[in-house]
This record gives structure tokens, C-alpha cells and sequence, in this order.
């Protein structure tokens, strides 16, 4: 897949999964390997941490009841503005490929 | 050897020409913690190495985006230009530095160029080839090795050099003073290099190395000195160049130390997460 394609269908998809619930870096790492097992692991957290930096999402710390302290990931308010964009922009997209007759 | 300490070694070495110390923090942490999660779940270091990916390809994906040169790795090897240049000046200068202080820039230079190879593999989108990464502790060692010996030969030699090199109106207790201390800070500065040598780390060399180049700058101070002297008796002595020899020594080894000194942290840091 394209570089720049699969950068942005891998933000949205992050981001879709943070909208539902706050996840810790393993554990997103590990769901989006499943449904991308081509793509490296490490490169969801290279996407992660730029979400970040976008301000997209916040950070709190947790403690599970036997584990380590973990690093919860929450949508922000501009992550979300940003996630129904790219939504929107995605079912555009989805929709001209539809009508140029490409299953 | 695909182990979670040489993983986040060559995840700190690639980060730190490039990013701050709290991003390199940052991320060194997080890693640190996916590999616990991991190793709960039962998986060994080297899975997890191979599922995280080459902590080069990380580094890549992270500063796409960024300016191509870091303004770091710019002043580095500026620094290491300038102490490189510095050393030869002194060795053609007429206070009888003699040809073997053409081996003190052999440390500076190797610095340079391992500087070049941690950020110019990213610079120049190459992979340093993974046999490197065997070698480069052993790299390490050997300069720290190259340094300890010139640092000795320093210790022995700096002294006769100065006492040399002084007009007979300044070798009073000024000059004699300053050969002690020059041999004190030698000694301590190879004994150092020793310790870089057990440790095999960038960042402990270039502790050492940053010492060398104070050294240096000092030699430099004394230099500036005997020249004073020499304009008071002849006029016609080159005053200019010597001044700024000693500013830009000053300066590079400033890049130097904010260089090592931030490698240095992150060591401390990851020792105490290891």
C-alpha cells in the first residue's frame, strides 16, 4: 500500500479504536497488529505518538491490580473533530471509487 | 543478540542526535513498557525485538517531517572540526608541539565520524548494516583506548611542551604551576577513558573526549598567554588569530558539552529504568 494512503487509514482506524474506549500503547499496538498483520508493530506507535503531539489525544497514567503503571490514551475534543473528518473524507473517497465501477 | 537492552541502546544512540531529551525519555519509556507487557505475556525479548521492527526504521518513521540536519549534530561537528583544527594549529605552532600531537586528533576526528554515522543514517535514509551494531561498542572501546594512550602521552609530554614553549620571563610559577595542573587533569582524563573503555558507550567517550577538548582549550589559554608576553617585547606579533583560536575552542567546547552532557542524562535515565 501507498505510504501516505496507509498513514492516513491508519490514523483513522487509532483514532476510531480510541473513540470507542482509553486503551494503553500495548494493548492498541497488539489489536491494530491483528486487523494489519503486514505493518509493524512499532509503526502504530510512531502514529500514536504524532496523535499526540497533534494534541488528539491525552495521556493519563493507570495501574492495573497486578501489572505495571500504564499509559492510557483518550481522545481529545480536536481528535475527534479530526476522526469525523477523516471519516467523511474517507466515505467521499470510498464512494467515487464505488461509482468508477471498482467493487 | 536481538535482546530489549541492545534494542533500546540503538533506539537511544539513533533518537539522540535528532530529538530532545524528554521525547527520548518519553519514548525509551515506552518501550521499556511494551517489553514488560510482553515478556507478562509470556514472549521472549528477541520476539518482541523483531515485532517492534529495527530501532533505525523507528527512528526514520519518527523525524520524517523534521529538518534533514539537526542543528545538534551541526554543532558537534563543528566542535569537532574546530578541537581537530585547534590540535593541528598547536602542532605547527612554534612552542614545539611536536608531530605526535597529530594523535590527539585522531579521538576528535573518530567522534566526528561516529556522529556522522548515528545521524547520517537518517540523514542519508541508509541503514547502518546490522554487523555494525556488533561492532560498535567495539568501536567505542578502541577510541577510548586511542584516547587513554594520547591522554598519557599528554600528562608525560604537556609539561615539557609548556615548559618548553615558555619565554624565560614567564616560566615562573605561573608555567609551573600550570604544568602540574595540566598533568593532574591528564591522568584524571585517561583513567576516565579507562572507565569509557569498560563501559563501551558513546556517551562515556564522549564525556572523556569533551575533557580532552578543555584540555585543549586550556592549552590554548597558555598559548594566549606566552603571546601576550611575546606582543609586550615585539609589536609585531599576531595577536587576532590567537584570540579567536581561543573563542572558538571555548565555543566548540560548549556544543561539546551540552552534547554529552544530555547523552549522559539519558544513560543515567536508562540505567536506572534497566
Amino acid at each position: 500500500m501507498d505510504a501516505q494512503m496507509k498513514k492516513g487509514i491508519l490514523e483513522m482506524c487509532l483514532l476510531h479504536e480510541l473513540s470507542e474506549s482509553d486503551r494503553y500503547g500495548y494493548e492498541l499496538m497488539q489489536k491494530m497488529k491483528q486487523y494489519f498483520p503486514e505493518v509493524n508493530e512499532s509503526s502504530f506507535y510512531v502514529i500514536l505518538r504524532r496523535l499526540h503531539k497533534e494534541k488528539y489525544t491525552d495521556i493519563y497514567y493507570g495501574t492495573s491490580s497486578d501489572g505495571p503503571r500504564r499509559k492510557y490514551y483518550h481522545i481529545t475534543e480536536e481528535g475527534k473533530a479530526y476522526l469525523a473528518k477523516a471519516v467523511s473524507d474517507w466515505r467521499t473517497i470510498k464512494s467515487i471509487v464505488r461509482s468508477l465501477g471498482i467493487p | 543478540m536481538n535482546t530489549k537492552k541492545t534494542f533500546l541502546m540503538r533506539l537511544k544512540f539513533f533518537m539522540s542526535c535528532r530529538f530532545r531529551l524528554r521525547e527520548i525519555r518519553d519514548t525509551l519509556d515506552d518501550f521499556n513498557g511494551f517489553f514488560e507487557e510482553g515478556i507478562r505475556e509470556g514472549k521472549t525479548e528477541g520476539e518482541l525485538c523483531l515485532s517492534f521492527g529495527s530501532p533505525w526504521e523507528i527512528v526514520r518513521q519518527m523525524s520524517a517531517g523534521k529538518r534533514r540536519i539537526s542543528l545538534h549534530m551541526l554543532l558537534a561537528l563543528l566542535a569537532a572540526a574546530v578541537c581537530g583544527a585547534c590540535l593541528w594549529r598547536m602542532a605547527a605552532s612554534p612552542y614545539t608541539l611536536q608531530a605526535p600531537s597529530f594523535f590527539f586528533c585522531i579521538p576528535v576526528l573518530a567522534a566526528g565520524a561516529a556522529l556522522l554515522f548515528a545521524d547520517g543514517g537518517i540523514l542519508f535514509q541508509m541503514e547502518p548494516p546490522e554487523t555494525f551494531s556488533f561492532l560498535r561498542p567495539a568501536l567505542w572501546r578502541l577510541a577510548s583506548l586511542v584516547l587513554a594512550g594520547s591522554l598519557l602521552l599528554f600528562c608525560q609530554k604537556g609539561p615539557q611542551w609548556i615548559a618548553a614553549s615558555a619565554e624565560p620571563s614567564a616560566a615562573g610559577p605561573l608555567a609551573g604551576g600550570a604544568c602540574h595542573l595540566f598533568a593532574a587533569c591528564g591522568a584524571a582524563l585517561a583513567l576516565y577513558s579507562a572507565y569509557a573503555f569498560f563501559h563501551g558507550h558513546p556517551a562515556s567517550f564522549g564525556l572523556a573526549l569533551l575533557g580532552m577538548g578543555v584540555l585543549c582549550s586550556s592549552y590554548a589559554m597558555q598559548d594566549f598567554l606566552h603571546r601576550l608576553d611575546a606582543l609586550a617585547s615585539s609589536p609585531s606579533y599576531p595577536l587576532f588569530p590567537c584570540v579567536l583560536g581561543i573563542f572558538l575552542s571555548l565555543l566548540c567546547n560548549g556544543a561539546l558539552l551540552a552534547f554529552t552532557g544530555k547523552n549522559l542524562t539519558v544513560l543515567r535515565h536508562t540505567k536506572r529504568r534497566g
